[in-house]
């Protein structure tokens, strides 16, 4: 079976299980948002921290990737990725823990474009 | 049992029983959108989440049960984070015209957002999920308002058994409710019960207005307005307007004859008239039926949810129907054939508006074979347009109804609460076969004593004539649909059939004040209340054929019941109706 987002899940897997924790920093907003457009087909459309809030935080990534996010950018994003612990099943879950993940190892890379100081 | 702590409290429920019943027995009430009492328990919207110790993520308290030594947070930091987060989102794709929007201010998803205080950051209110309008002539859907609670998914199928609203989530991102794709609610099966609208807890779904086309005809300089009222309406009056809850109906009534002739109303009268003389008709036509051994059961016509119905789902019934109009358009009929003429006005001047509690009766004046009633307004329409009149309700005094068309029996009152047509025929119908008086009034078996948002099925036999009359009761169309199982498999047979579309009959109407869980048991019983009170304690005259003024509309016009003027004026037909509900 051959995945579009193959290699970020594949990536993601060596997060969770290896404990491989730190994405390439140029490439980082670009592999999450290949792995949210992966994971999107899977959700099941029943509970709003899962059905809008992945799109959000999809819009809030392209911020990132087009240079034009900010502080509350970032505060938002760390806002509905926690709120996915909400979700109704494991799908809003998983998706969760994994951008939880990538907040906690990787803040640093999506702090420095937002910083004001 | 279990022993559970929750907040620090602890507390014994029984095991099974979820976190929220639990919450509840403490005083607590954990916020829910979609959570309707063994309708909807589905953990949707989840605003009713709470934190578990060592349970990683939060857990919906609506259908979460407890377990024993369980530690509950339901207002931890984590907790209140969320329940904003998701308001947040929701809010996001929700369209805000709050000032025209036909929840007229009893929006739950407002109170919510208010209680929890949600500003929007990045995302602020939008023009909606989805810009699709949907209508009908008794319910529409704004598409752009829905939050995806399911709640009226849930009712539609479990109260009223149509399926005709459906959760669409074959895009799982952009899932919508709604009847059949492309089509209109009539056409997709929908009854009109109204019900839908009023479990709705933002105003996605709404009836169709028609205040603009009364104001319309009370601005015509020309026109003789009527409005004919429903002893439902005037018991929501103490909803709607905070009112005494010891006012009796007699003065709900005089208050509310006051404002609409204030509103611009020539006159009102009273569709207790009209039923009444349903009820006369009706017991000639069951007399009539038994006696030459045409087809039995018949099945009431009264509640037109009911008729859409068994035109729609119960075909082979159709012929069972009372051929008798519904009681409001029996009325409007009357006032442009009778009353005009004694009141030296144009027919085609007289201009009426009904007032009722369902989206039913505003399909109903659209039927073929009805066209005297121009307009159908719900108490929610009432009130704004008393608002919009500048009418100070809380201060009336009330004025008495003078007209031919005003004075009703108690039995006619009867009819908005369920069972009540069934006890109002029965004290007639004795009449009519023993030629003598019934001396008991009320059956035990037909009173409404709880609400139950399933709806009820009541059975009474009783002999009359030497013969055994069997008398069936039955509310809500999950209940209708399982009656006519055991209709179709011969296991009952039923001399007369009360149907009605919603539980509790036309006191819990879909366009009724909006109950709130807490409140509806309370609202149900005070409602029901003014009307065997009415019945009980004010009216003088307790049958429906003892009513004087019927007697002179006889004499003057129908010459008797079931006559050959009452069927070319009082009567109709019905046809099998064809849906598409996918």
């Amino acid at each position: 079976m051959e995945l579009k987002n193959f290699p970020v899940n594949e990536l993601f897997q060596k997060w969770i299980l290896d404990g491989e924790t730190k994405l390439g920093e140029p490439e980082l907003v670009k592999d999450v948002l290949n792995y949210l457009d992966g994971q999107k087909g899977e959700i099941c459309g029943k509970c709003a921290p899962c059905r809008d809030g992945v799109v959000r935080i999809e819009q809030l990534l392209q911020l990132f990737e087009n240079n034009k996010a900010n502080l509350n950018t970032l505060k938002e994003l760390e806002k509905l990725t926690y709120n996915l612990r909400a979700s109704r099943c494991s799908v809003g879950l998983d998706i969760g823990k994994n951008l939880e993940v990538v907040l906690e190892n990787n803040y640093n890379v999506l702090y420095k474009p937002v910083r004001k100081y | 049992m279990a022993t559970v702590s929750i907040n620090g409290v602890n507390v014994k429920v029984k095991n099974g029983t979820n976190i929220l019943k639990a919450a509840e027995s403490i005083g607590l009430k954990i916020p829910t959108l979609c959570f309707l009492e063994e309708v909807n328990e589905i953990g949707f919207c989840r605003l009713c989440v709470v934190e578990v110790e060592g349970v990683q993520d939060l857990v919906s308290a609506c259908n979460t049960p407890v377990k024993n030594k369980m530690k509950i947070f339901t207002d931890s930091k984590k907790v209140i984070d969320s329940r904003i987060s998701t308001l947040q989102l929701l809010a996001s794709r929700h369209r805000f015209d709050c000032w025209v929007c036909p929840k007229e201010g009893a929006c739950e998803f407002y109170d919510m957002l208010k209680t929890y205080h949600v500003e929007f950051e990045e995302f602020g209110p939008s023009k909606g999920r989805n810009s699709a309008k949907i209508k009908g002539l008794g319910v529409n859907q704004d598409q752009s308002k829905c939050i995806l609670c399911k709640r009226c998914v849930s009712v539609c199928a479990e109260h009223t058994s149509t399926r005709v609203l459906k959760f669409r989530d074959e895009d799982g991102l952009n899932p919508v409710v709604s009847p059949t794709i492309g089509l209109s609610f009539d056409e997709s099966g929908c009854i009109a019960c109204g019900q839908c609208i009023s479990v709705c807890p933002t105003g996605t779904l709404f009836e169709a207005d028609h205040l603009a086309q009364v104001e319309e005809l009370l601005y015509e300089r020309e026109n003789f307005n009527v409005a004919q009222v429903t002893d439902e309406v005037k018991t929501a009056l103490i909803e709607e307007f905070d009112l005494d809850k010891n006012l009796n109906l007699e003065k709900l009534e005089e208050m509310l004859n006051e404002a609409l002739t204030m509103s611009g109303f020539d006159m009102v009268t009273n569709v207790n008239f009209a039923n009444d003389l349903t009820v006369l008709e009706l017991a000639s036509e069951l007399h009539t039926r038994f006696n030459t051994g045409a087809p039995l059961p018949l099945i009431s016509s009264v509640c037109p949810g009911a008729v859409n119905y068994v035109e729609m789902y119960q075909k082979n019934y159709v012929d069972y129907l009372s051929k008798v109009k519904g009681p409001h358009t029996l009325l409007g009929t009357l006032t442009k054939e009778f009353l005009s003429e004694k009141l030296e006005q144009e027919k085609a001047n007289v201009k009426i508006t009904s007032i009722v509690s369902c989206p039913a009766r505003k399909t109903e004046i659209s039927r073929e074979d009805i066209n005297d009633v121009d307009a159908v307004l719900t108490i929610r329409e009432l009130v704004r347009l008393f608002r919009k009149k500048e009418i100070n309700f809380k201060e009336l005094s009330g004025v008495k109804q003078d007209s031919l068309f005003s004075k009703a029996s108690g039995a006619g009152s009867l009819f908005a609460v369920s069972g009540g047509l069934t006890t109002a025929l029965i004290r007639t119908l004795y009449n009519v076969i023993e030629k003598k008086e019934l001396d008991e009034l009320e059956f035990d078996k037909l009173v409404f004593t709880e609400h139950n948002h399933a709806g009820n099925f009541k059975e009474l036999k009783m002999k009359i004539g030497g013969t055994d009359f069997r008398f069936a009761v039955v509310d809500g169309g999950a209940n209708m649909k399982e009656f006519f199982k055991l209709m179709d498999k011969k296991k009952k047979k039923y001399n007369f059939i009360e149907l009605n579309a919603c539980s509790s009959g036309c006191i819990n109407g879909g366009l009724m004040p909006y109950n709130f869980e807490e409140t509806v048991q309370e609202n149900m019983m005070l409602r029901a209340n003014l009307i065997y009170n009415d019945d009980r304690e004010t009216k003088e005259v307790r049958k429906a054929h003892l009513n004087l003024s019927l007697e002179s509309l006889y004499e003057e016009l129908l010459v008797e019941p079931n006559s050959a003027k009452a069927h070319e004026l009082l009567y109709r037909n019905f046809s099998q109706k064809d849906i598409d509900n996918n």
